[in-house]
């Protein structure tokens, strides 16, 4: 059962025993701490949870809990004048439990006016559409799903395949024809979110010029799914060594591990994870031979690696670094253009021009700034 | 004719004990035999009056001559629900039925084994939900109601997904249901109004109920068959409760974020929703064992490239040993093991691929290219063990090129006897060519096969064949005098001239005729003769004498005799004399002669052997 489940299970226990006479008071510490532990769970899953409750069941997000069609706080809470539950941070244990309190009706009607707690506890009425939660970002869930998988790689609980296979779909669809937003990327503001902004751009960017290079929808999906992990190495790097603003070359040794970690990680998924792997492995390679790992069998990048290459060059050259400020779009595809000859693919090269050309030209190039 | 509900609750009874006993107790225990007993005591009165008795199996209940049983008494209830998750839809004992019959029958629904029958007592299959040309929500409230009489479909789909919830059918009947919906979802494409009821149906289905039915410990094949036939015509909110449903225990696929991405997608009506769908139900469904969804790409990666990562990163999984196939299919063996030739024979990786490489597949596959690598077979073969040598002996059967079959003869005789079986077991039948191919390799180890014996095919009508089966003959002494006697009477000279080389150890009296039809053979060349003469000339008899002299001694006029011209008969004739008959004084004059003969040949072959045999002088006797 997902997180928000898990939570609405405990909110109602928790509830129930305020409303029987016999409870003692340990019983409903116990239920409340359950309760604040389940939704501390919930928000390291999604740091926004909404819920909307009503007679006809409840939803959380846009998503309908099969599991809580019969939970009978769904209309009690709606009755309370709670049709809408949020919570943007983990509120003091005090604040929940006195919020717990409030919707079991212990506590005096408020009003119908939203309420919103200083530490991010926040419930009212659903006001229709106008006052629908719209964050306005195309990607808001994608990125949370690709932070859930570097984070369960982190856990080490491997890779979860579905989740990135969905992402590739999701995304190619992004940038098709009529999709309405053709590059939309992620800059990032905080460090420990950079992997996967870095990984999705990524796979915006190979899904954008796979379809320029007129790749197959097949060899595309996989573009996509490799560009989503192929820095997926990076989590099992010391956190230590990610940390620094600046690296030293003890920290660049540790770095150039990670296609390597991320190549083993992929490998041990299985086959479908193979090509996903091959560009983990080489998409630090370069035409002319430099770049790393080195090899025991001297090859050519495969090209899906010379692909998501040139997307993760690009996109980093985007991101600020500690040295320099981030790049515009035109100066990072001018600093690609003049390596494309020794380093780079010409023909990707090329064919990201032409995508980030006509983004920038249609007006439709979206570099996303805001904080995630 | 209806018994008393007694009587047939006795028999019930006796059943669920039986059935109790034989899941309990090993095969053999006396309580089990007491039990079976017990229960053909119970049928005794009621198949007396009639040919056979039917217990029938409903969900929850038994039913046996229109009455049934209690839902609600629990051992009668398991009783029916296990009958029903064991595939079994009645039960038929007829007049006559054994203990030992019920053991055997009944055994097999107590441990859940493929049915069993008897002559006096059977289990019938739980039928078909759908059978040909029924409704198909008919067939589904059959099912779903246990009603399998019913005429018409009659209820709402709300209501049958009610049911759902309240059917408490196991496995087998979840396959029903399963197979009952995907009849409805084949009938939904097209038709709008048996969409909106099976949407509805799966709206309202309990998510318990939903899980249940979809479980992965239920039938996997028909829950894939339903989901195949219904993904297309459901709507993507529907997909989004199935993914939800499906989802449970699959969290390591599909996350808590992932729905919530869905869940925006299918809200907005986005032209992404559906595919993103799909992927998530396939994952979903498939668990951890099937290879994801929609991944593959066009084969652009080279399985060389598979390989060579595997060997850097030092990982194997399933796709490196298919990469290694790969190249295999591809007829890329050579680079293969080339490749394998750089890594450290102790490498893991390498160890691993060279088991899947080093493999009667790729001798298989090496054998079929065009031209066949030798050199590469060479190398491959005694790697892949005396499982390859199956593929040897087909390609010896079948390769028309001479080097090929004569490469492969030399690879299988490298197995040593192992191969003999193998190679035994293929000759009755072949042609001729393959059975001679068969022989000649048997004749290259040192033991023939047990229970082999070349004996059929000494009278093979082809020569060649013959000749090897002669060849093999000879080195069983059982054998050698019936193989001699064949050979000397063929046609086939090197038949001929094995058999009299081989007797130039030890000849058989009884083969003296056929010796000197041969050596007297004008139609046989002059060393065939000379041939035939040294095999004969070691048997003691008075004709061999004869015979010898008379191809030394050229008779003149006046009977005196002179040494006949030199020949090779005439030559073998004198050596035989010299070592065989030296003594025997109707030789000595002969032998006088030769030794003073101008020819240094002739003087040579009339000098007695320096190291005569014991044997020459032991058979030597007055004529």
């Amino acid at each position: 059962m997902i997180a928000a489940a898990r939570f609405l299970r405990a909110f109602g226990d928790a509830l129930a025993l305020r409303q029987e006479s016999a409870t003692r008071a340990a019983m409903q510490r116990a239920a409340d701490d359950a309760c604040f532990a389940r939704l501390r769970d919930l928000l390291h899953d999604d740091p926004r949870p909404l819920f909307r409750f009503g007679r006809a069941g409840l939803e959380y997000g846009a998503l309908r809990l099969i599991d809580l069609e019969q939970w009978p706080w769904s209309a009690r809470l709606a009755a309370r004048g709670i049709e809408r539950l949020e919570f943007t941070a983990l509120p003091a244990p005090g604040t929940l439990a006195a919020f717990l309190d409030y919707a079991a009706g212990l506590l005096p009607d408020g009003g119908l006016a939203p309420r919103l707690t200083p530490d991010g506890l926040r419930w009212g009425l659903e006001l229709g559409d106008a006052n629908r939660q719209d964050d306005g970002y195309p990607l808001e869930e994608e990125l949370a799903v690709v932070r859930d998988i570097f984070r369960g790689v982190e856990r080490g609980d491997g890779v979860r395949g579905g989740d990135a296979a969905l992402v590739a779909v999701v995304l190619d669809r992004n940038v098709g024809p009529g999709s309405g937003f053709t590059l939309p990327l992620l800059q990032v503001r905080a460090r420990e979110d950079y992997q996967p902004a870095h990984a999705l751009n990524t796979a915006v960017l190979a899904l954008a010029v796979g379809r320029e290079l007129e790749l197959s929808p097949a060899d595309r999906h996989e573009a996509g799914l490799a560009s989503l992990l192929h820095d997926i190495g990076m989590t099992r790097l010391p956190a230590e060594t990610l940390a620094v603003d600046r690296f030293t070359p003890e920290d660049r040794a540790v770095l150039r591990g990670h296609p390597l970690e991320g190549a083993r990680l992929l490998l041990r998924q299985g086959q479908s994870f193979e090509s996903a792997a091959v560009v983990a492995y080489e998409h630090h390679l370069r035409s002319d031979g430099s770049g790393y790992p080195r090899l025991s069998y001297p090859r050519e990048p495969h090209q899906l690696s010379r692909l998501v290459a040139v997307c993760d060059a690009f996109d980093a050259l985007l991101a600020p670094r500690a040295d320099r400020p981030g790049l515009d779009p035109a100066s990072a595809l001018r600093q690609l253009e003049r390596s494309a000859v020794t380093q780079f693919d010409p023909a990707v090269v090329g064919a990201l021009g032409e995508v980030v050309l006509r983004a920038a030209g249609q007006g439709t190039l979206a570099l996303t700034t805001r904080a995630i | 004719m209806s018994f008393s509900s007694s009587a047939l609750a006795d028999l019930l009874l006796a059943l669920q004990a039986l059935v109790q006993r034989l899941r309990a107790l090993p095969p053999g225990h006396p309580s089990v035999a007491a039990a079976a007993q017990g229960l053909e005591r119970a049928l005794g009165p009621l198949l007396r009056a009639r040919e056979r008795l039917v217990i029938e199996v409903r969900s929850v209940q038994l039913t046996v001559d229109g009455m049934e049983t209690n839902p609600d008494y629990e051992p009668l209830r398991d009783l029916a629900i296990h009958c029903r998750e064991s595939g079994v839809g009645a039960i038929e004992f007829r007049a006559g039925v054994t203990p030992d019959e019920l053991i055997a029958v009944i055994g097999t629904l107590a441990v859940g084994a493929p049915l069993n029958a008897t002559a006096h007592c059977l289990l019938r299959p739980l039928l078909p939900a759908t059978a040909d040309g029924l409704d198909p929500w008919l067939a589904l409230e059959r099912v779903l109601l246990d009603e399998p009489a019913r005429p018409r479909a009659a209820r709402h789909s709300t209501e049958l997904a009610i049911a759902l919830e309240l059917n408490p059918v196991g496995a087998g009947g979840d396959g029903q249901l399963l197979a009952a919906l995907t009849a409805v979802a084949v009938d939904a494409v097209g038709d709008d109004a048996g969409r909106t009821a099976l949407i509805e149906f799966l709206d309202a289905a309990p998510a318990p109920a939903l899980r249940r039915l979809l479980s992965p410990a239920g039938d996997r094949e028909a829950r894939r068959r339903f989901l195949s036939q219904a993904i297309p015509v459901l709507p993507p909110e529907t997909l989004l409760r199935l993914v939800q449903v499906l989802v449970l225990g699959r969290e390591a696929r599909i996350s808590g974020s992932s729905l919530r991405l869905l869940a925006r997608l299918t809200r907005d009506n986005s032209p992404r929703a559906r595919p993103a769908l799909e992927v998530a139900l396939q994952c979903a469904l498939d668990g951890g064992e099937a290879e994801l969804p929609g991944v593959r790409g066009t084969g652009t990666l080279e399985p060389e490239r598979v390989l060579t990562l595997a060997f850097e990163t030092g990982i194997v999984e399933r796709g490196t040993l298919a990469a290694a196939d790969r190249m295999i299919e591809q007829r890329q063996v050579a680079p293969l093991m080339a490749l394998l030739d750089t890594v450290p024979r102790e490498d893991p990786v390498a160890r691993a691929v060279r088991g899947q490489v080093y493999h009667p597949r790729t001798v298989r596959q090496l054998l079929q290219a065009n031209p066949v690598d030798l050199d590469l077979l060479d190398r491959l073969v005694p790697a892949a063990g005396i499982e390859a040598a199956p593929a040897l002996l087909d390609a010896l059967a079948q390769s028309p090129e001479r080097r090929v079959r004569l490469k492969l003869l030399d690879l299988l005789a490298r197995y040593g006897n192992a191969v003999g079986p193998l190679a035994a077991e293929r000759i009755t039948g072949m042609p001729w060519y393959v059975q001679r191919n068969l022989l000649s390799l048997l004749g290259r180890l040192t033991d023939l096969p047990a229970g082999f014996t070349p004996g059929p095919l000494l009278s093979h009508r082809d020569a060649r064949v013959q000749y090897e089966a002669v060849a093999l003959a000879l080195t069983d002494p059982a054998l050698r005098d019936p193989a001699l006697a064949r050979a000397l009477d063929a046609g086939h000279e090197p038949t001929v001239r094995l058999a009299l080389a081989s007797l130039a150890d030890y000849c058989p009296p009884e083969l003296l005729p056929r010796l000197l039809a041969r050596a007297t053979d004008a139609a046989s060349s002059v060393e065939m003769r000379a041939l035939a003469v040294s095999a004969m000339a070691p048997v003691n008899d008075p004709v061999v004498l004869r015979f010898l002299r008379r191809l030394v001694v050229a008779q003149g006029i006046t009977g005196l005799g002179r040494l006949a011209p030199k020949s090779p008969p005439m030559l073998a004739a004198l050596r035989g004399l010299a070592a065989h008959w030296s003594q025997h004084p109707k030789a000595g004059p002969v032998l006088d002669a030769a030794r003073q003969s101008r020819d240094e040949e002739v003087r040579e072959a009339g000098r007695p052997p320096t190291r005569r045999s014991s044997a020459s002088s032991f058979r030597v006797t007055p004529g």
